[in-house]
């Protein structure tokens, strides 16, 4: 179908193989608007399928005539220039006694930073429709369009220019239409920048982003950050009790973590970043700490670095750095508490909980799950989008004093394939296997995991949480409608004498 | 002064109380976490969903480029390449006080605030353009 917009054609002309770009018009995007949005610019004329008006197609430019002239214009987008002629189509109405078109290049100027359009223009020449042989033959030309056509300069061809027609029309109450334009050249515009031509951009690692547009201008292979957390960084917060009731002071392990998916050109994620913070541990136990990534099969994965586990540890891990056994990717970033935090002694209750003891040091540690190596992933697992990996994927849990079978996960979170199963429904966990019913207290729906959106204080050992956050218990009670905003640092919001904040 | 005495009291039963100063909302919780029961279907979770949808153009204008989306505070939370042409859609979990999502894209930027927990865009991008009737004076001779 020749109703193309613009296309770019590629075949031999005359006895040199090159390529040829045109820049067309056919007037079928529906509304001028559109093309105005793409940089075309219309004066005095407007879209009609009136059948009688319409050259070809469903849609033509039409512009009225008046007894005394009328005058339209039509102006492209900037272009580069190639050889050969503009040609369009133009149909008159029996109304229209006559009707000159002009054409004119515009060439770029820089210094105009309102358009840049030059003022030094060139004048193509013009065209006078032979409006008087169709009056002879009055009801039975009124099908066929006149071609017109102007050609290119060879001292244009290459140069970025607009094109400027002017239609001239006189003739009391009749109409023009105009129709399947083409330019030869290559449209240049840019919309997003005030509709002036295409730049060209540096792009050092040759990854088709340019060079102030990627944040790894000299990595082929990365392009851009996404952050899975948008206030950084988010805080996690766990009882290790479970299935037992717990005294919800939700200390026994405190981290911070932000979680950024680095994106290839194509928007394929090639690495996930995984930032964790170990706060405090206010439990006897040595409890682990692992992320099982929803989704993500392990044969996805092409490595792990930056766990911290010990040599006598209960897990067993693949070739490839994650946790052996599961579903899916699973990471164990600790395996005892012990490996990131520094008990104080002295019969501390617990690490950096006890505000009778010295605050421990607390050091950042990041984990890398590469997903792609040098470009390459497992085909037959497919590459990994970022719609893959969001927030509602993120399944972290805590492994109780060494017991690889007792997982703690946030509520509502499905355990991985070492949970021990005989656990789920017993003591005060309603577990029932229904898939948001899993680590929820069974008498007051309570949890033992909480996701903060952002870095928080947690709470002093023995201290339950809604001493020192105000509104935790009325955002708890009216399942999250009232003070959604209970963690910030509001007034009246927090109790900062049962607060404590390593960091 | 039967008629003003009660007009007083009224006038002043509906003086609203900042939210700050009524302890009733704000003030020290006196509930215990031992009375506290929250409903099966709470997800607890600190975060909206939202869906930030943008609509392409109706032509193929060739421009590929970043496309980044922000936050009102300015923290990026998407990044990529994008066609200007094509239709964009996805869905963060925002903290639930984001109620502007700001689109970068070249050097436009548009915002839009977050309805029905929808922030949509396009790339209709006004521009400064001059009156087309330029007064050719090649116009004239004929």
């Amino acid at each position: 179908m020749r109703k193309l917009l613009f296309c770019y054609l590629f075949g031999l002309i005359s006895y040199q193989s090159f390529a040829k770009s045109e820049v067309e018009n056919d007037g079928e995007l529906g509304s001028l608007k559109d093309y105005y949005y793409s940089c075309w610019d219309f004066y005095d004329f407007s879209l009609s399928d009136e059948p009688e008006y319409v050259v070809e197609g469903k849609q033509s430019f039409v512009t009225k005539s008046s007894k005394d002239g009328s005058r339209a214009d039509l102006k492209s987008p900037w272009l580069k220039l190639e050889k050969g002629k503009i040609e369009f189509e133009v149909k008159p109405t029996d109304n229209v006694e006559k009707s000159i078109i002009y054409a004119f290049i515009i060439p770029f100027d820089s210094e105009n930073v309102k358009n840049g359009e030059s003022s030094d223009y060139e004048y193509l020449g013009s065209y006078e429709l032979s409006i008087k042989e169709k009056g002879k033959e009055k009801g039975k030309d009124k099908e066929k369009a006149d071609k017109v056509d102007f050609k290119i300069p060879k001292d244009r061809i290459g140069e970025m220019v607009k094109v400027h027609l002017v239609f001239m029309v006189t003739g009391d109450d009749g109409v023009l239409a105009v129709d399947n334009l083409e330019i030869p050249g290559e449209y240049s515009s840019d919309p997003s920048s005030n509709c002036f031509p295409k730049g060209e951009k540096k792009d050092s690692d040759g990854d088709g982003v340019a060079d102030d547009e990627d944040d790894y201008p000299d990595d082929k292979y990365k392009a851009y950050n996404n952050y899975l957390t948008p206030k950084w960084p988010a805080t996690l917060m766990f009882e290790d009790l479970w299935p037992a009731k717990g005294d919800y002071d939700f200390n026994d392990l405190v981290l911070d973590y932000t979680i950024n998916r680095v994106t290839d050109a194509e928007g394929e994620i090639v690495e996930v970043l995984i930032d964790i913070l170990p706060r405090a541990a206010g439990a006897g136990y040595s409890n682990g700490f692992g992320i099982e990534i929803t989704g993500i099969s392990p044969n996805q994965v092409y490595k792990v670095e930056g766990s911290k586990i010990k040599s006598n540890t209960i897990h067993k891990f693949m070739n490839n750095g994650l946790e052996e056994g599961n579903e899916y990717a699973t990471i164990i970033a600790f395996d005892d508490v012990a490996n990131v935090l520094t008990h104080p002694g002295g019969g501390a209750l617990g690490i950096n909980t006890d505000p009778k003891f010295p605050m421990q040091r607390v050091e950042k540690m990041r984990i890398t799950m590469y997903l792609k190596d040098a470009g390459n992933y497992d085909k037959d697992a497919g590459a990994v989008k970022l719609n893959e990996i969001m927030l509602d994927n993120f399944n972290p849990f805590l492994i109780v004093n060494q017991k690889r079978g007792v997982e703690i996960h946030l509520p509502g979170k499905m355990p991985t394939a070492h949970a021990d199963k005989s656990l789920f429904g017993t003591k005060e966990d309603n577990s029932n296997g229904d898939e948001d019913a899993f680590y929820r207290g069974k008498d007051n729906g309570l949890p033992w995991a909480l996701n903060v959106t952002e870095s928080i204080p947690y709470m002093m050992n023995k201290e339950d949480i809604t001493t020192g956050f105000n509104m935790f218990y009325k955002w708890a009670a009216t399942g999250g409608e009232a003070y959604p905003d209970w963690y910030q640092d509001k007034k009246g919001y927090r109790s900062e004498k049962v607060l404590l904040n390593a960091k | 002064m039967a008629l003003i005495i009660p007009g007083i009291v009224f006038f002043t039963s509906c003086v609203e109380q900042p939210l700050e100063d009524d302890n009733r909302l704000v003030g020290p919780s006196t509930e215990s976490i031992e009375d506290l029961k929250v409903s099966e279907f709470f997800d607890w979770k600190t975060t909206n969903e939202i869906t930030v949808s943008i609509e392409g153009l109706s032509m193929n204008v060739g421009v590929d480029q970043r496309l980044s989306l922000l936050t009102s505070e300015g923290t990026e939370i998407f990044a990529g390449s994008h066609k200007m042409h094509e239709n964009f859609q996805m869905t963060f979990d925002l903290p639930s006080d984001v109620d502007v999502i700001v689109m970068k894209y070249g050097a436009a930027e548009k915002s839009s605030e977050i309805n029905n927990k929808v922030a949509s865009f396009n790339f209709e991008l006004e521009r400064e353009v001059d009156a087309l009737n330029v007064e050719f004076a090649e116009l004239s001779t004929k």
